[in-house]
């Protein structure tokens, strides 16, 4: 019996073994080179009228234009100076962003976690690579190596100092494993010397890395770089 | 399922090598946008229908890449590579129409027989209510619990590192879809909590460390201790 034929009603077969094989089919036959697999694939899928030619080229542009970690700065920052804010996104992360006209109603519950003097935070999925990204963008990709996923549950303090975060032996460190659909983001301290700057001005110290937590100390003279 | 995947915890990583992403520059390549944009395309078309897709189907799909593609291959090559065993396995496409070469070994779909309702009849009753989600939820902030030592050999979120410790609820989410159901097609609500664990309790090395982990787990995940 013929197997991998299309069928006529699409369906998953929900069948762990089935996809395992599957995987071992495309192991031994597709191109090596990944991107040939992707244009492989793109093409199928337009030449069987199932994606439109353009369609991957407009979703890029839309996704670019919108999205990026500079929504999450003006978020934290509008917090930075708004107690009533910060009261929300303490609450709700996403309606903090909602508010703010940056997030769609079905993006994901978020978490935010406030680092302190006595506590730093740090996201990691050791599953997968969950990531606020209909936020705040596309994660860096170390956060979706084998190293990081490995050893940010286990030496937290060791993978920061790598990251040039040297912390105290007296400062928590909490570290958010994205298990579920829920999804985390840090909010850095707002850094001495930025009394009086508008939103604007702050938002630009913040760093995609101090969302995720491997950058501690925004500094005033960085000016958002 | 315990595959390379679950990878938090493990040791013999070295460095993250964060220095080239410092740009904050989305993707490296243009093929890796390119593909990860085609996955969100097709996502689009099967949110909110779990006879085809669920993203904990996509998840367990891409944990059953051969490990050592999994732990070697690009990111985006292996969600491109799982993109194309989903497309296949519900009948969007043919194997031999995206690689000529391959033979397609018998293939038919044998369902875990340890998950009642999992092929192709789960996804057309979407919803199963294990348990009434207007039902309290079993534990309550603070309290100690013991997370199970034995899951099923399908999709599950919890991490092997937090299996069989104990940790305190952290925070009550209540009725969230459980992960596990959902990647067999089936939308099943169960509370969700955020359980910490001090560092000591998962490392033999962290005794004494201000340091706690986090994750989110279902109530089937938990026990009393």
């Amino acid at each position: 019996m013929r197997t991998f034929t299309a069928l006529e009603v699409v369906m998953a077969s929900y069948d762990s073994e089935r996809v395992g094989h599957i995987h071992d089919e495309l192991h031994s036959h597709l191109p090596s080179q990944s991107a040939l697999r992707v244009k492989s694939l793109e093409s199928l899928l337009v030449e069987k009228g199932l994606l439109k030619a353009d369609a991957v080229d407009k979703w890029l542009d839309s996704f670019a234009e919108k999205i990026g970690p500079k929504n999450g700065a003006r978020v934290i920052a509008r917090s930075w100076v708004d107690a009533g804010f910060e009261a929300t996104l303490r609450k709700d992360g996403l309606q903090a962003f909602q508010q703010l006209g940056l997030a769609d109603v079905d993006a994901y519950e978020l978490k935010a976690v406030f680092n302190t003097d006595e506590v730093h935070n740090l996201v990691v999925c050791t599953l997968c690579s969950c990531y606020p990204l209909r936020l705040i963008g596309m994660s860096p990709s170390w956060y979706k190596s084998n190293a990081y996923r490995a050893r940010a549950v286990r030496d937290p303090r060791g993978v920061l100092a790598e990251f040039g975060v040297k912390l105290n032996e007296d400062i928590e460190i909490r570290v958010w494993d994205s298990t579920s659909e829920r999804r985390y983001i840090v909010v850095p301290q707002r850094p001495a010397g930025t009394e009086g700057w508008s939103e604007d001005q702050l938002a630009k110290l913040i760093t995609r890395d101090s969302m995720i937590g491997t950058h501690r100390d925004l500094r005033s003279g960085d000016g958002g770089a | 399922m315990d595959t390379v995947h679950d990878i938090g915890g493990r040791q013999g990583f070295g460095p993250i090598r964060w220095q080239k992403d410092r740009g904050e520059k989305p993707f490296h390549e243009e093929w890796q946008a390119r593909g990860w944009a085609l996955c969100m395309c097709m996502f689009a078309g099967w949110r909110g229908k779990p006879e085809i897709w669920t993203l904990d189907w996509f998840r367990h799909v891409r944990e059953r890449i051969e490990p050592i593609d999994y732990l070697t291959r690009n990111y985006y090559d292996q969600w491109v590579q799982s993109l194309a065993a989903t497309l296949i396995d519900n009948g969007t496409i043919a194997l031999e129409e995206l690689v000529p070469a391959a033979r397609g070994a018998n293939m038919t779909r044998h369902p875990d027989p340890s998950i009642p309702s999992a092929g192709p009849s789960a996804g057309a009753s979407a919803t199963e209510c294990g348990k009434d989600p207007s039902d309290a939820p079993v534990f309550a902030m603070g309290d100690r619990v013991r997370t199970k030592m034995s899951i099923a050999a399908s999709h599950t979120r919890l991490a092997a590192y937090v299996r069989g410790r104990i940790g305190v609820i952290e925070e009550c989410h209540g009725p969230r879809p459980l992960a596990d159901a959902s990647a067999r097609g089936v939308i099943k609500l169960e509370p969700l909590y955020t359980v910490a664990f001090d560092a000591g309790d998962l490392w033999p090395e962290a005794q004494g460390r201000r340091e706690r982990v986090f994750v989110d787990a279902w109530e089937s995940y938990l026990e009393r201790t």
